[in-house]
């Protein structure tokens, strides 16, 4: 059931010393009296499954805390004592990666990132007296993980964070099942509303030794470039129209390559 | 707390490789300005919006009578307020930044000291009433380029706003309600329009400096992460009729005089388009305006 | 009093294409500043002092990358013809000293000198027209007497058109007043231009004469100060070898 709340309105489930409930985002359990108000407005879910009842309100903002095991992608900004200052968000408060939190770092082998450097990594601390903390460790291997540098070659982009997390947590999402279609892709998606997006190779740098093959590297480099683009535009525009205008969407982003 | 945008170095490189390639990272064509779309209010006087792609400001025109300066006895006031609140975003603070000040001095060189308005109409009492305009700006959104806009709106609003009548009874005034007497437009002189180009460095500083090529890539409009990548930029202000107003290269990346004088006559095509689009809208209007509000009845009686 | 006469001199007696007389002198105040220098373009006066590189004083300035260059102007209250109390935030001043400012951070190698502060200090003792190029010509010497590495020489001059007709070079402050003015900073021995700055309206078409003298008359001017560089050297290098 999809209805619309706002903080001030009673929540349409049945009571919680009778039912047993989990409560998910958006919903409060006042500490004292132990009432549950919805915090946020959005829309609300209810689903009540063998006597147990799940409520939790969907809502959307574009501002990211910090929440521990949150997956995001940060960009360097600088070093501070022992770790990188990392900034999650423009205007937001910077976190901390420390050197040691890569797989095989040694106080003698330290990670190389510098600033203006991506990187995806796990929110480790939320404290929410200091500065958040994130670590580049797999915690269930002690690997990397899928953590640690994005390379250059990807072009990253903001969104905003319900669109991130349809993304990430949705295995059925119909924007990625349809931009395959188009091209093959690796993609990042952090929880902080940043993506990585990487079509073929990307963007190439140019080395030395691409000399000799000039004359067809231009046409070959472009055209990842052109689709990489292409596939973030087409992400980009997909948070604000609805679903039976996303084929015309696609073509169009992806017209002329 | 940060108050910076940063930028990734992905980014960078993606913009200054597509430049490289011969196209911007919204496919837009380097000489063309974003879509722009206008409001002009049709129940008051002198309130325009203007949105020149996300970037969109709000300019407000206000008259009042006062006494003029001592030493010009003869002319009207004409001030422009152009300050820019956190609200359009969050880099602009309290504290008037040197980024600022450059915008809201090149507005105010390129509208009121190139005389656009005609500050001897403004004169009502010679020494002892003057009219006096107040221009507002309001910046709503950030999105790179405040100084294009911000003058095309100026440019609008002026061409928007309308005085009240009056009429002089020896040494009183009687301003009239607009309501009574069909409201006067301000004399115009002439339009002038602002037009940015931002310039990159593919290679390295050495290279520019001492290089013969003019190997810098050019941009007209930039947005926001054209803008904070850029490596130095140029305003060029001219109007109709030819003349240059201002030309503002505030250092910034050296660029070479072929190439600069190329890019003066390559804007005036911008600037006709730009001129004839507030003089479409502005005539629209009036049109709009003649049938709304009635006036053919309001002139009869005028005319009686 | 004609600005331009149809004989074809000006008020002081020049031609259309002179410069006014030009004295520089580098290393000027050996003692308070890393590099110094005073310049002289008719009667306007200007004394530059380069402090650096050395330590930011505020943790904002520090760029990991790059020097910051910092430029302070100061008119003085007697610089003009009526003595005229001047605020440091004054918005003609920050335009200028932001100009300045971004002119000189694309000709030093910043990157030499990473997380450091170099300081410039303008002060303006008479104003007689061509305010802006003077500073230019007068902080260029005096980054080059603090040796700290440039890739070229910034020149400025400044040229106006005269009735809608003829161009003129170097104009002082009665000129400046009646016509359009164009200042322009060109690099070295080249046609590249660091800064240009036109103020007053000046027919398109026009806009090619009036920066080709502008360009020569750079030229001259940077001829001139390398000249005195070249001898403040010379003079140092007698004194060093015996």
């Amino acid at each position: 059931m999809a209805d619309l709340i706002v903080p001030g309105d009673k929540l349409p489930i049945e009571d919680p010393s009778t039912v047993k409930t989990t409560i998910g985002p958006g919903v409060y359990k006042m500490p004292t009296t132990h009432n549950l108000i919805p915090c946020s407005s959005g829309v609300i879910t209810v689903e009540t499954k063998n006597s147990n009842q799940l409520v939790y309100i969907e809502s959307n903002n574009k501002r990211y805390i910090p929440h521990t095991n949150d997956f995001v992608i940060g960009v360097v900004t600088g070093v501070v004592g022992e770790s990188y200052k990392v900034q999650l968000q423009d205007f937001s408060s910077p976190v901390l990666l420390g050197f040691m939190a890569f797989p095989n770092a040694t106080k003698k082998n330290r990670p190389n990132l510098k600033i203006g450097s991506a990187v995806y990594a796990r929110v480790l601390q939320d404290i929410p007296e200091i500065e958040a903390e994130l670590e580049c460790i797999d915690p269930t291997t002690g690997k990397e993980g899928g953590f640690g540098l994005l390379d250059e070659s990807g072009y990253i982009f903001d969104v905003e964070l319900n669109f991130a997390r349809e993304l990430l947590f949705n295995p059925k999402t119909v924007f990625l099942q349809l931009l395959s279609t188009k091209c093959q892709f690796e993609i990042a998606i952090g929880i902080n509303g940043k993506i990585w997006i990487k079509c073929g190779e990307g963007l190439k740098e140019k080395t030395s030794d691409s000399m000799e093959t000039d004359e067809e590297d231009p046409a070959t480099n472009i055209k990842d470039l052109r689709t990489t683009l292409a596939a973030a535009n087409f992400l980009i525009k997909c948070q604000h129209i609805t679903q039976d205008k996303l084929k015309a969407e696609l073509t169009n982003a992806f017209k002329g390559i | 707390m940060s108050r910076s945008i940063e930028i990734s170095e992905n980014q960078r490189k993606f913009l200054l490789e597509s430049l490289k390639h011969g196209f911007r990272l919204t496919d837009r064509p380097f000489d063309h300005v974003r879509d722009i779309s206008l409001y002009l209010s049709p129940t008051e006087y002198g309130y325009v919006e203007v949105s020149w792609g996300k970037t969109k400001l709000a300019c407000r025109v206000t008259a009042t009578v006062t006494t003029p300066y001592e030493d010009r006895p003869f002319e009207g006031i004409f001030t422009i307020n152009s300050e820019i609140s956190t609200m359009a975003s969050m880099r602009f603070d309290t504290s008037r930044s040197n980024e600022e000040i450059l915008i809201a001095r090149i507005i105010e060189k390129a509208v009121r000291r190139s005389n656009s308005l005609d500050l001897e109409s403004l004169c009502i009492i010679a020494g002892e009433k003057v009219w006096e305009i107040t221009v507002d700006l309001n910046y709503l959104n950030y999105d790179g380029n405040f100084i294009d806009v911000g003058c095309f709106a100026v440019m609008l609003a002026l061409h928007h706003f309308k005085k009240p009548d009056i009429s002089i009874n020896g040494n009183s005034i009687v301003v009239h309600d607009i309501n009574e007497r069909q409201p006067v437009p301000l004399s115009i002189l002439h339009i002038p329009i602002c037009l940015t180009y931002s310039f990159y460095n593919l290679t390295d500083k050495e290279s520019n400096i001492k290089g013969e090529d003019a190997d810098e890539i050019c941009l007209l409009d930039a947005d926001l992460l054209e803008e904070l990548n850029r490596d130095g930029s140029l305003v060029i202000t001219l109007n109709k009729n030819r003349e240059l107003i201002q030309l503002s290269k505030n250092g910034g990346l050296p660029i070479s005089a072929q190439q600069f004088l190329e890019l003066t006559f390559k804007s005036m095509k911008t600037i006709d388009q730009l001129t004839d689009l507030i003089k479409t809208k502005i005539k629209e209007h009036e049109e709009l305006r003649y049938k709304t509000e009635n006036f053919k009845l309001l002139e009869a009686s005028a005319d009686r | 009093m004609e600005l331009y006469s149809p004989e074809g001199l000006r008020i002081d007696g020049r031609r259309w294409n002179e410069l006014r007389r030009f004295e520089c002198k580098i290393n000027t105040h050996p003692h308070s500043a890393d590099g110094s220098s005073y310049v002289e373009q008719g009667n306007t006066k200007i004394i530059c002092m380069v402090r650096g590189p050395m330590e930011p004083a505020m943790k904002s300035q520090v760029n990991a990358t790059s020097s910051t260059v910092e430029v302070n102007v100061s008119l003085a209250n007697f610089s003009t013809f009526e003595r005229k109390k001047r605020s440091k935030t004054d918005k003609r001043i920050t335009e200028l000293k932001t100009t300045l400012e971004r002119t000189f951070n694309e000709c030093i190698m910043g990157h030499l000198y990473p997380r450091t502060l170099i300081s410039v200090t303008v002060q303006v003792l008479a104003q007689d027209g061509g305010l802006l190029a003077a500073m230019t010509n007068a902080v260029t010497l005096a980054l080059i007497d603090a040796g700290i590495a440039m890739y070229d020489y910034v020149s400025g001059v400044n040229a106006g058109l005269y009735d809608q007709t003829s161009a003129l070079l170097d104009l002082n402050t009665l000129e400046e007043n009646d016509m359009c003015s164009l200042t322009i900073g060109v690099i070295g021995k080249s046609e590249k231009l660091a800064l240009v700055v036109l103020e007053d309206k000046l027919p398109l078409d026009r806009l090619e004469s009036v920066l080709a003298i502008a360009i020569a008359g750079s030229h001259r001017i940077r001829e001139l100060m390398d000249m005195e560089v070249r001898k403040h050297g010379n003079m140092r290098l007698a004194k060093v070898s015996v």
